[in-house]
C-alpha cells in the first residue's frame, strides 16, 4: 500500500496528546470516522447519474478536512478543502474531478491508520 | 481567614460544554480538557448542545461552527440570547476563518482554528473562565498572552522543537523550572506554556517580579498580610492574599529572584521546604501546593557564586533549565512570526499590509535581532504605521536597519567581504559577546571563559547596551 502523505511529527503529537492510554482509542476512532466518510464518498460515486448532493458532500469534505489537519494528513486536508470550496461555489465540474482523489486518499489514510493501530 | 481561595478544577470544569460532531475530534478535545483538570459535558449536534445548555447552564462553551443539523452561528446566537453572560469559544476549520471572525463580532469570546493546539485550546478556556470570575484584568491579560503564546510557539525550527520537547517533558512533573534566555525571547510565554500543558492548567498562573518592588512590599506581595485589628480590637479587616496564596494549586512564576533580599530568600526557601507559609503579621503556617517557575536573562550560577542568590535556594530552584533560543537562532521561524505580527499590526492600524517582500525576508534572516521578537515587532510596526501598501519593502524599514545586517551569521553562506566592514568597534564587541553567550545557552560565565574576560565585564557591557 502506498502510504498517504502524512506529517509524522503532527501525527505523533496528536497521538501523544491523550497519553499512552488514549493512543489506541484515538487511532481507532479516527479510523472509524474516516471509514464512514469514505463510505459516504463511495455512495456519491455510486449515484453518479443523479445530481450531486452538494450539502451532504460539503459536510463530508469539511469533516475530512478537520480530521486530516489534526492528524497531519497534508494532501488529504488540501483535497478536502478544495472539495469543500467547490461545494460552496456549486462548482460541480471541479468537484467531479476532485472526488476520485479525495475518496482514494481518504481510504488510504484510514487503512494506514488501521495498520498503525494494529502494529 | 479571608484568603482568596483558588477555584477548584472540578467546580469550573462542571461549567464547560464541548460541542463537536466528529467523534474522533470530540474525543481528542475532551481528553486534552480533562488532562487540564476540566470535566466537559459533551454534545454532538446543535440540538443536543442547546438542550444541554438550557438544562445545565454551562458558563463556557467550546462550539464547533459546522454542525450536522444546524449552523453553529445560529446555535451561538440562541445560547447568548438565553444567557448573555455565557462565554462561547467557537471552533472553525482552516479556510473558514471568516465565519469565526463573524462569530466574534456577534459576541463569541474567542475563536480557535483547527487543527487545535492543546496550549491554545486550554488557554482560551482558561481565559473565558477567568473573565467569568470577574477578574477582568486577568482575563484581558490572559487573552492577549495566550494569543502571543500561540505565535511565540509556532516556530518549527530545531531550536524551538527542543523547547517544545522540553516543555512537554517538564509539564508533567512538579519540579521547579528555570527558564533562561535573552530579553524578548519569550521566557514568560514559555512559563505559561509549561503551566498550560500541566495538570494545573485550570488553576492560576501568578507572576511576581522581584525586581519591581522594595523588599518590604515584595514580602507582602509574596506572602500576603494578616488583617489588622480595628480600633476597638474586635473585628479584624480581611487578610490580603499574597502571590503564594493565589497560586495555591497552580503555578507561581518568579522573575529576577536574585533581586530578593537575603532575608526574603530565606523565607521563600522555607516555603519550598515545608510547602507552607505565613502571611506577614500572622504566625500560623498555611499549607500550600505551588509549582515554581523562575526566569533569568543569564545563568543564575553566577548570581549564586557572587552571593546574590543563596546556594541552598539555587539548588532548590535550578532543577530543570529551559533555554529560550534567540530569534537569530530560529532560522525561518522568523518568517512565520513576521507574517503573523504583520497581520496583527496591520489590523490594529487599519492598514492593508499582507505580505513581506523576498528581499526583506532575506534581510530578516541576516539581522542579529538583539531585542529578539520585541525588536521584530517594532520594525514591522514602524513600516506599517509610516507607509501604505500591501507589501513591506526594504525602503519601509527603519533607517539604519539594513546596515546592521551582519556579513556572517551562523548557518549562513560565508560572505566574501570582510565580516566587520561598516561596523564600529562597539558593534563588533557587542556581537562577539552576544554570539558567545548564545553559543553557551545563555551562560555568561561560560561565555566569559571562552572570551577570556571576567563575567562582570559582560554584565557591565550589557547594562550599557540596554541603556543605549
Amino acid at each position: 500500500m502506498n502510504n498517504p502523505d502524512i506529517d509524522k511529527r503532527v501525527l505523533d503529537e496528536f497521538l501523544e496528546l491523550g497519553g499512552e492510554d488514549m493512543r489506541q482509542a484515538l487511532l481507532a476512532q479516527v479510523c472509524k470516522d474516516l471509514t464512514r466518510c469514505h463510505e459516504a464518498l463511495d455512495q456519491h460515486a455510486e449515484e453518479e447519474s443523479t445530481p450531486l448532493d452538494m450539502a451532504a458532500l460539503c459536510r463530508t469534505a469539511h469533516e475530512i478536512k478537520g480530521i486530516a489537519a489534526t492528524i497531519g494528513a497534508v494532501l488529504l486536508a488540501k483535497l478536502a478543502q478544495h472539495a469543500e470550496t467547490a461545494c460552496s461555489a456549486h462548482d460541480e465540474v471541479t468537484l467531479q474531478a476532485l472526488l476520485p482523489d479525495l475518496r482514494n486518499q481518504t481510504g488510504a489514510t484510514a487503512r494506514f491508520l488501521a495498520e498503525l493501530a494494529w502494529a | 481567614m479571608g484568603l482568596i481561595m483558588p477555584v477548584q478544577a472540578a467546580a469550573i470544569g462542571d461549567g464547560l460544554l464541548l460541542v463537536e460532531d466528529t467523534p474522533s475530534l470530540q474525543m481528542l478535545y475532551a481528553t486534552v480538557l480533562r488532562k487540564a483538570g476540566y470535566k466537559p459535558m459533551l454534545a454532538s449536534s446543535g440540538a443536543e448542545a442547546l438542550s444541554k445548555f438550557a438544562e445545565f447552564g454551562p458558563r463556557v462553551v467550546l462550539l464547533d461552527l459546522m454542525l450536522p443539523d444546524s449552523d453553529g452561528l445560529m446555535v451561538m446566537r440562541e445560547m447568548l440570547e438565553l444567557r448573555p453572560e455565557a462565554r462561547i469559544v467557537v471552533i472553525t476549520a482552516n479556510g473558514s476563518v471568516n465565519n469565526a471572525i463573524e462569530a466574534t463580532r456577534e459576541g463569541a469570546h474567542d475563536f480557535l482554528v483547527k487543527p487545535l493546539g492543546d496550549i491554545r485550546m486550554i488557554g482560551a478556556v482558561a481565559s473565558a473562565f477567568a473573565e467569568l470570575r470577574q477578574d477582568v484584568s486577568l482575563a484581558v491579560d490572559e487573552h492577549s498572552r495566550n494569543d502571543a503564546l500561540e505565535r511565540a510557539f509556532m516556530g518549527r525550527s530545531q531550536a524551538m522543537q527542543q523547547v517544545h520537547n522540553r516543555i512537554a517533558a517538564v509539564a508533567k512533573s512538579t519540579a521547579p523550572v528555570f527558564i533562561l534566555g535573552e530579553s524578548g525571547t519569550g521566557k514568560e510565554l514559555c512559563a505559561r506554556a509549561v503551566h498550560l500543558k500541566s495538570a494545573r492548567a485550570a488553576q492560576r498562573f501568578v507572576t511576581v517580579n522581584c525586581a519591581a518592588a522594595d523588599p518590604e512590599q515584595l514580602e507582602i506581595e509574596l506572602f500576603g498580610q494578616a488583617g489588622q485589628k480595628s480600633a476597638r480590637g474586635k473585628a479584624a479587616t480581611q487578610t490580603s492574599a499574597g502571590a503564594i496564596a493565589r497560586a495555591d494549586g497552580g503555578t507561581l512564576f518568579v522573575q529576577n529572584i536574585q533581586s530578593m533580599s537575603a532575608e526574603l530568600q530565606a523565607a521563600f526557601l522555607r516555603v519550598l521546604q515545608r510547602a507552607s507559609y505565613s502571611p506577614v503579621g500572622d504566625a500560623r503556617q498555611i499549607k500550600v501546593d505551588i509549582r515554581i517557575i523562575c526566569t533569568a536573562s543569564h545563568d543564575p550560577t553566577e548570581d549564586m557564586r557572587a552571593g546574590r542568590l543563596r546556594e541552598d535556594l539555587y539548588y532548590r530552584l535550578f532543577v530543570i533549565p529551559i533555554n529560550m533560543p534567540p530569534l537569530r537562532a530560529r532560522g525561518e521561524d522568523i518568517h512565520l512570526l513576521a507574517q503573523h505580527y504583520l497581520a496583527q499590526i496591520a489590523a490594529e492600524e487599519g492598514k492593508g499590509f499582507t505580505r513581506i517582500s523576498p528581499d526583506v525576508q532575506e534581510l530578516f534572516l541576516q539581522l542579529f535581532w538583539k531585542g529578539n521578537v520585541r525588536e521584530l515587532i517594532n520594525v514591522l510596526r514602524h513600516a506599517v504605521v509610516l507607509h501604505q501598501g500591501e507589501t513591506v519593502t526594504l525602503d519601509m524599514l527603519p533607517p539604519g536597519l539594513t546596515s546592521l545586517a551582519p556579513q556572517t551569521r551562523p548557518g549562513a553562506t560565508a560572505p566574501e567581504t570582510d565580516p566587520f566592514a561598516g561596523l564600529t568597534m562597539a558593534q563588533i564587541e557587542e556581537r562577539a559577546i552576544s554570539a558567545a553567550i548564545a553559543r553557551h545557552g545563555g551562560s555568561v560565565p561560560r561565555a566569559a571563559r571562552e572570551l577570556d574576560i571576567a563575567p562582570s565585564t559582560i554584565y557591565r557591557k550589557r547594562e550599557q547596551w540596554d541603556k543605549s
